[in-house]
């Protein structure tokens, strides 16, 4: 008969003691940081919102053969820094950054049709800015219509994109935001601070939510796509790109700690308590003082292209130790164009026919 | 006042061809013009190129095609060369840009801005040869430069063409009205124009089908043969006079200058 344990430490793997798991193998050696609660394949359908850092998710997963949704692609002819200047193809809809767990769900009711349009429009100098996304046309639309068009459409894309994905990625990024002092409507950037709107303390206020709050605006928003699409799996990040300001009054390097920690609370606490919902700690591999900042640019604050790799490696290797590996998915060949164009193929007798004379 | 008359080169690809027959034809004149063509067909146009600001055939075959089509030994092109040049066809293909974004105009749910549209628009001109060699030649400030880009595909007979597959991704195209073309074609003359270059739009008149030029204007033979691109003279003469009139409010707005 085995030995009876003399403490519950005894029986656990490697990964739970400080000195094998970590301090052995040092920062690059670090192995199983995340034991994944589902399985991810290359043929899911895998959606991508939140901050900036969910971007390079979805560029990382696309590159990797991993069915990456862009409901909203540029249109043709758009070059890649314009597409990329426009918003096209960072997120998998073209709502730009969505920094806040309120702003989530302010978009998927507005997707969802339980939350009214908002009337509010910015205007600057004939150019019109949507309050919701006032960079996604770094110009402005040129008239309301063409904005309001253009919203639907992102609209439309997010029921789509909601209703038909496997896999919802979502990278919570702030605590800190600013609302409309009478109708609520959160902004995804301070007033004043972008084109088309200027600053009023009358009605614009700051916010800086707690975890309360937080947890239920993310409740509300899983169980509105949840409605929607009942097998939804939602995999939760924590961007670990600091803030570029406060206005919390605090000092910003403690504005970034206070608003990632409640963050990151918020994030083990739905992976604990909601079945589907899981979080991969992309946040840990770049902040954690075992990699000693390594992945930070020199401005201490852009995430480097090998913090995102090592990101990525992570992933795909928890994935592949839980669940076994994946096969190699070949991405559908281009289209091999035709040797002429079909146009070449009469063209010649049509010139030479007309100047044969 | 020129007291000779007007030099003119219809300078451009297979399309060209459409334009001689309809002079041959005298379908329609070219009266005050002395005309020249130049160029070579589809893959033999590709090897027609631009060094330092004079435009060649490189390769024998093509300068083999480009003194055929010409008559008259001119193997190079230079701005300075013609009063005025007509670029026809030449590899612009504005069905390509008009079928997706047509499309886009008329589905609310596939929006794009203005802004958007320009911007494409503007690396869809850049990405043609042809356009880069109009605007040299604007540029220099020795010639007039029209450019008339190669029509519509045929009603009909998209099953043959390049179209085939766009059309099943932009149904809506097929919806565009008078208006939705004519601020496509806006678009196009005025990023044109802040490069000196006039765009000759091909006539409404023509197009059916939201997107389509009319059967009525396909090249003979067209059921047969499949080919959806090019055109019957009757389509070149009406191009023609659009050049024609396009070329006297130029040359008015030059005399009031």
């Amino acid at each position: 008969m085995p030995d009876a344990l003399q403490n519950p430490y005894q029986a656990l793997p490697q990964r739970a003691y400080w000195r094998p798991a970590v301090a052995d193998v040092g920062a690059l050696g670090l192995t199983e940081l995340w034991t994944p609660k589902f399985r991810i394949l290359p043929k899911d359908r895998i959606v991508t919102a939140g901050s900036c850092f969910a971007q390079h998710i979805g560029r990382a997963l696309a590159a990797r053969g991993y069915d990456w949704v862009n409901v909203e692609p540029a249109p043709p002819f758009l070059s890649a820094e314009d597409a990329r200047r426009f918003n096209y193809g960072i997120f998998s809809f073209r709502t730009g950054n969505i920094y806040t767990p309120r702003m989530l769900r302010q978009w998927l009711e507005l997707a969802f049709e339980t939350r009214d349009l908002p009337d509010e429009v910015w205007q600057q100098e004939g150019r019109f800015f949507d309050p919701l996304r006032p960079v996604i046309e770094p110009d402005g639309f040129a008239s309301e219509a063409e904005l309001r068009a253009a919203r639907s459409t992102t609209l439309d894309a997010i029921r789509w994109a909601i209703t038909g994905a496997d896999v919802f990625v979502f990278t919570l990024g702030l605590t800190e935001s600013w609302s409309h002092a009478e109708t609520g409507l959160e902004y995804v950037l301070c007033p004043g601070t972008v084109p088309g709107c200027a600053f009023d303390p009358e009605k614009h206020v700051f916010r800086n939510s707690g975890f309360r709050p937080l947890l239920r605006e993310m409740q509300a928003a899983i169980k509105l796509m949840r409605a929607k699409n009942p097998s939804l799996k939602i995999l939760l990040t924590v961007s670990p790109v600091p803030l570029t300001a406060t206005a919390s009054a605090k000092h910003v390097l403690v504005a970034t700690t206070y608003s990632k920690s409640v963050l990151r609370a918020l994030a083990g606490q739905l992976e604990a308590e909601v079945k589907g919902v899981d979080y991969f700690p992309s946040y840990e591999i770049i902040t954690h003082p075992v990699f000693r900042g390594m992945f930070y640019g020199p401005n201490m604050r852009s995430v480097a292209p090998q913090g995102v790799d090592c990101v990525m490696q992570h992933f795909f290797a928890d994935q592949a130790r839980v669940f076994g590996p994946v096969k190699a998915r070949h991405r559908r060949k281009a289209a091999v164009p035709a040797a002429t164009d079909p146009e070449d193929v009469t063209c010649e007798e049509e010139l030479l026919g007309a100047f044969s004379t | 006042m020129l007291s000779r008359p007007e030099t003119l080169c219809i300078f451009g690809d297979s399309h060209i061809g459409s334009v001689r027959r309809a002079l041959d034809a005298g379908l329609e004149g070219l009266d005050g013009f002395e005309v020249e063509f130049w160029g070579a067909a589809g893959p033999l146009f590709r090897q027609i190129d631009i060094r330092q600001g004079v435009v060649r055939p490189i390769g024998k075959e093509a300068e083999e095609v480009v003194l055929r089509v010409n008559g008259k030994g001119r193997a190079t092109l230079a701005p300075g060369d013609f009063d005025t040049y007509l670029f026809y066809g030449a590899r612009l293909r504005i069905a390509e840009f008009m079928l997706p974004y047509l499309h886009h105009l008329r589905d609310p749910r596939q929006a794009v801005s203005s802004a958007v549209m320009q911007a494409a628009a503007r690396q869809f001109l850049a990405s043609c040869r042809a356009v880069r060699i109009a605007r040299s030649f604007a540029a220099s400030g020795s010639t007039r430069v029209f450019f008339a880009p190669a029509p519509l595909m045929t009603d009909g007979m998209t099953g043959q063409g390049a179209l085939k597959s766009p059309l099943k991704d932009y149904p809506r195209a097929t919806e565009a009205t008078a208006a939705d073309r004519t601020r496509v074609w806006q678009m196009f003359a005025q990023l044109l124009a802040d490069d000196g270059i006039t765009l000759i739009a091909q006539p409404d008149e023509t197009v059916v089908n939201g997107v389509f030029t009319s059967a009525d204007f396909a090249i003979e033979g067209a059921e047969a043969s499949g080919d959806a691109g090019h055109k019957s003279p009757e389509f070149a003469a009406l191009m023609l006079r659009a050049f024609v009139a396009a070329a006297r409010r130029d040359g008015c707005k030059k005399t009031n200058d």
